[in-house]
């Protein structure tokens, strides 16, 4: 591993402390920034705060119980103990050394002042003055207005005159403020109050002020810049984690060598726990002290809680990141070992219960067929006697029945398997016989019929060693064709010479008859020998397969006329008469016509030099069964002492003495290229009659 | 006094033709491999090549490539191998006719003579399309004069009987085209066809026998197997 700045302990620690140190400095902003989010966003006025009018509302609300019981003192009516110590309870918190909320309630017909903070004076000094009119019964109905003071530079005080129904001013009170009211209803207090807009006591408004001049949006800024920081320096530590000096691989400390599941549940629950401690406590600090002292020791608090915390939380990172580095993440687990265990114990019952099935099915085989036979059906019968028997005579028949159904469904099913794996051994042993060797029988599907396995195995062995065999022959006969293509090709070059030279020799004047006699057997035989090599080559290619086709629609009727075009004057000069039947209409093959005219030239070439002179020759045409067929037939001018088949061989011919002109490859040829073409091809011999007869399937 | 070429690595062969050669009255130069028959082809003034395919250092096919490259002159090629797949990529290479060992030496110089008349006094001139102006219908080495009723093979005038010259003059008016014989015997003779199918497959073959070098192998009129007969633009 490349010794690189990632792998310096010192910088991984400073880089730790720099991350734990951001994130509680994060925490803490994050947690002054949530409690004094309106402030930081609604900075208006402090009136508008949510504490300050939580704090103006509670405020208000001591003072209308104080009210209320006033006025119950003012009709004269006997208070309760509980009532008079709850009056002088509030007045004392209403006083302007418990609280800066202050307020004068003046009776609303004769503007006497009845209760205040502190007298005349108790509005002084209050920016904000709310002003509530009140009837105390019967109907509660209450209006609070809300106006300011009055504005310091007009230097005079604006007030606000409320009149009677009658018209009558009957109470003027400072502010500008207008006077709802309803139909017969009549106030009996006004009630002004606000807050002394120079905070003399540390109370809620006072708290309130301080949070909105603290409330500063770039404490947010500093919260999000100090997360980004550790978020950045996080990500560095793991991409640092599991890295050393000096080694080649990722190393595990002693931590990532815990459990992952456990380690992180127990770093997650003291972490977590931590954290939310240190929250805690930091708002603790915020909101519920005034005193410095407390605020440090929470505040303290709750940085140690934040430490712990953090501190867990990067580590657990890092060591994510290791254990995913080293690719341990998931296999040090408990669950996974516990998995894994699991795994191996339901391995090993699979194992033992096929162990079991395995000695059972060789118990079993190791009996004789009709044994096992036997025995299978007495096990069946018994099997069903039983579930019959505890279907009509058990309580719980509905079971039984169950099982009853269930085994005999079990019994079909194998049953009917073992039919589907037979057939499939009857269709591997067809396709052997059809000649496709090289087809398998799939034997998987028979493991529980081993008999039928090994009948099948044995099937596809045979298939197999046939296939090898069949292989071995076509190569061979390939590599006797091109032998063969290949001597004639040496064949020839010779061969061009002596026939060029006989030529040569015969235009020669030599004398002497038998000079000219040796010459003409020298040019007879050289043309033999000629015509032999053209048809060696043939008939190696033919019978091997090696030619190609080109099949395509043919007329036979338009390819016997050409042939017999062909062959009319070669008829002629041997003295044969030709006797053809051709139908009146074309009849199609698909086949190759070039191969075709060969077949039949050979054919046509055959009783040219075998008829007996001065016979007929009987050709036909004619359609059979799906089949065109032609046939020749033609006497033998020799008698044909060797059955047909052997005719068709490579060098026989009728006349066993070889004198005759011919190579004894055309009817050899002549079959291979009508099987090559799809066709077959028959002879027959009756006597000296010499029958041919080539068939092709029919198309349209 | 035409100077022809004998390329072949047998040098039997190259003898024998070359008696066949001269005794005809041609002047030969014989060359034993490819690179030779090039070196020849650029000394002297050759107007015919006879070319082995099977030889050492360059073998024929390529002499022949080599040889197109700079000149036209008549190549015929020998060779013991008879594929057609022989045939084919020896011709597309540029070879003008193919003859297969073991030939007949008659046949060989029936071709050297057709490729010399074509070569010289018939030229270069492309004479595939039948132009019906001046009654003349040509095609290869054939011209058929309707006026006239007289054909020629590479200038050699031959002998048509009217039925013969007719088939003939049918086949040339449509090249390429495939005629079955009762076609041709419904436009020859002008009646139904009825059996005698088999008197137009005799025609052809005296039309063959009189027009080809090689009966068996022709040029011009080809027998298309159980489709009919067709006259072949060269």
């Amino acid at each position: 591993m490349k010794q690189d700045i990632r792998s310096y302990a010192l910088v991984k620690a400073l880089a730790l402390l720099l991350a734990v140190g951001c994130a509680i400095g994060a925490s803490f902003s994050w947690i002054y920034c949530a409690y004094h989010w309106d402030s930081l966003f609604d900075r208006d006025t402090v009136t508008s705060s949510s504490m300050w009018n939580q704090g103006m509302n509670e405020r208000y609300s001591h003072l209308i119980e104080t009210l209320d019981i006033y006025d119950q003192i003012r009709r004269g009516e006997k208070l309760g103990y509980l009532q008079e110590k709850n009056y002088n309870s509030y007045l004392s918190v209403l006083s302007p050394e418990q609280t800066n909320f202050r307020y004068i309630v003046r009776d609303n017909e004769s503007g006497e002042i009845l209760l205040s903070s502190s007298g005349e004076d108790s509005l002084k000094n209050v920016e904000d003055v709310w002003q509530s009119l009140r009837t105390i019964s019967p109907s509660y109905l209450e209006y609070s207005y809300r106006e300011y003071y009055g504005p310091e530079d007009t230097g005079g005080e604006d007030y606000t005159i409320f009149y009677d129904d009658d018209g009558n001013a009957i109470l003027q009170v400072p502010g500008n403020m207008s006077r709802p009211r309803k139909e017969g209803e009549t106030y009996r207090y006004a009630v002004e109050y606000g807050v002394d807009a120079r905070l003399p006591l540390n109370d809620e408004f006072r708290a309130a002020h301080n949070s909105y001049t603290r409330g500063d949006i770039r404490i947010l800024y500093l919260a999000g810049g100090l997360s980004l920081v550790c978020l950045v320096l996080t990500v560095f530590l793991m991409c640092c984690a599991g890295r050393r000096r000096g080694a080649e691989t990722f190393t595990l400390n002693w931590s990532d060598k815990i459990p992952y599941d456990l380690y992180l549940f127990c770093v997650g629950f003291v972490g977590l726990s931590a954290l939310g401690v240190g929250v805690e406590w930091a708002a603790r600090a915020y909101w519920y002290l005034s005193d410095a002292g407390d605020c440090f020791l929470f505040n303290a608090m709750s940085a140690l809680c934040f430490t712990t915390a953090f501190g867990l939380i990067e580590a657990a990172l890092m060591s994510t990141a290791t254990r995913v580095k080293t690719h341990t993440l998931l296999h040090n687990t408990i669950t996974w070992r516990l998995c894994v265990w699991c795994w191996h114990l339901c391995g090993r019952l699979w194992q033992s219960c096929k162990d079991f099935a395995c000695s059972l099915g060789e118990l079993v085989g190791a009996l004789p067929l009709t044994g096992r036979v036997i025995g299978f059906s007495l096990g069946y019968l018994f099997i069903n006697f039983i579930l019959a028997y505890g279907l009509f005579e058990s309580y719980s028949s509905g079971v039984f029945l169950i099982f009853l159904c269930l085994f005999n469904g079990f019994v079909l099913y194998s049953i009917c398997r073992w039919t589907v794996q037979w057939y499939n051994l009857r269709q591997g042993a067809q396709a052997i016989v059809k000649g496709n060797p090289e087809e398998r029988i799939d034997t998987l599907g028979m493991k529980l019929f081993p008999d039928l396995r090994a009948h099948a195995e044995a099937l596809n062995d045979l298939g197999s060693a046939i296939n090898t065999a069949v292989d071995e022959r076509l190569r061979s006969e390939r590599m006797k064709a091109e032998l063969i293509t290949n001597v004639s090709h040496d064949l020839k070059t010779p061969l061009t010479s002596i026939i060029n030279y006989v030529d040569l020799l015969k235009k020669e004047d030599i004398q002497g008859e038998k000079a000219q006699e040796y010459i003409e057997v020298l040019d007879r035989k050289s043309q033999r020998l000629k015509k032999l090599t053209e048809d060696l080559v043939e008939a190696s290619k033919a019978s091997t397969g090696t030619l190609t086709v080109n099949a395509e629609r043919l007329g036979m009727g338009q390819l016997v006329d050409q042939a017999l075009g062909e062959y009319n004057a070669k008829f002629e000069a041997a003295n044969l008469t030709l006797l053809s039947s051709l139908p009146p209409q074309e009849l199609y093959v698909k086949a190759d016509g070039r191969h075709v005219w060969r077949i039949l030239d050979n054919l046509l070439g055959n009783c040219v030099k075998y008829a007996m002179p001065g016979t007929r020759v009987y050709l036909e045409l004619l359609k059979w069964d799906g089949n065109v067929i032609f046939s020749l037939k033609n006497v033998s001018a020799s008698q044909l002492n060797v059955p047909p088949e052997e005719l068709m061989e490579r060098f026989v011919r009728g006349d066993e003495s070889r004198t005759t002109e011919g190579s004894g490859l055309g009817l050899s040829i002549a079959r291979s290229l009508t099987e090559v073409q799809g066709g077959s091809f028959r002879l027959s011999i009756d006597g000296d009659l010499f029958k041919a007869s080539v068939s092709f399937p029919e198309v349209e | 006094m035409y100077n022809i070429l004998i390329c072949d690595d047998d040098k039997d062969i190259v003898s024998a033709l070359d008696i066949y050669l001269r005794a005809e009255g041609y002047n030969t130069f014989p060359a034993y491999d490819g690179t030779q028959a090039l070196k020849a082809v650029q000394e002297h003034d050759i107007h015919l090549i006879l070319m082995d395919v099977m030889m050492p250092n360059l073998d024929g096919i390529r002499a022949t490539a080599k040889l197109r490259e700079s000149c036209n002159v008549p190549i015929i090629l020998l060779t013991a191998k008879s594929e057609d797949s022989d045939k084919v990529l020896g011709l597309n290479i540029g070879a003008d006719d193919y003859v297969t060992k073991p030939f007949n030496p008659m046949e060989v110089m029936a071709r050297v003579k057709s490729q010399l008349r074509r070569y010289t006094t018939l030229g270069g001139r492309d004479t595939g399309a039948p132009e019906p102006e001046d009654g003349l219908l040509r095609i290869g080495g054939i011209v058929l004069d309707d006026a006239a009723k007289t054909v020629s093979v590479d200038g050699e005038p031959i002998r048509l009987t009217p039925i013969e010259f007719d088939i003939l003059r049918l086949f040339m008016r449509c090249p390429n085209q495939v005629f079955s014989t009762s076609e041709i015997y419904e436009k020859v003779w002008g009646d139904q066809a009825y059996g005698a199918e088999n008197t137009v497959a005799v025609h052809i073959r005296h039309i063959r026998e009189k027009l080809e070098i090689d009966p068996a192998n022709p040029r011009y009129i080809k027998v298309v197997w159980g489709l009919g007969y067709k006259f072949e633009k060269v």
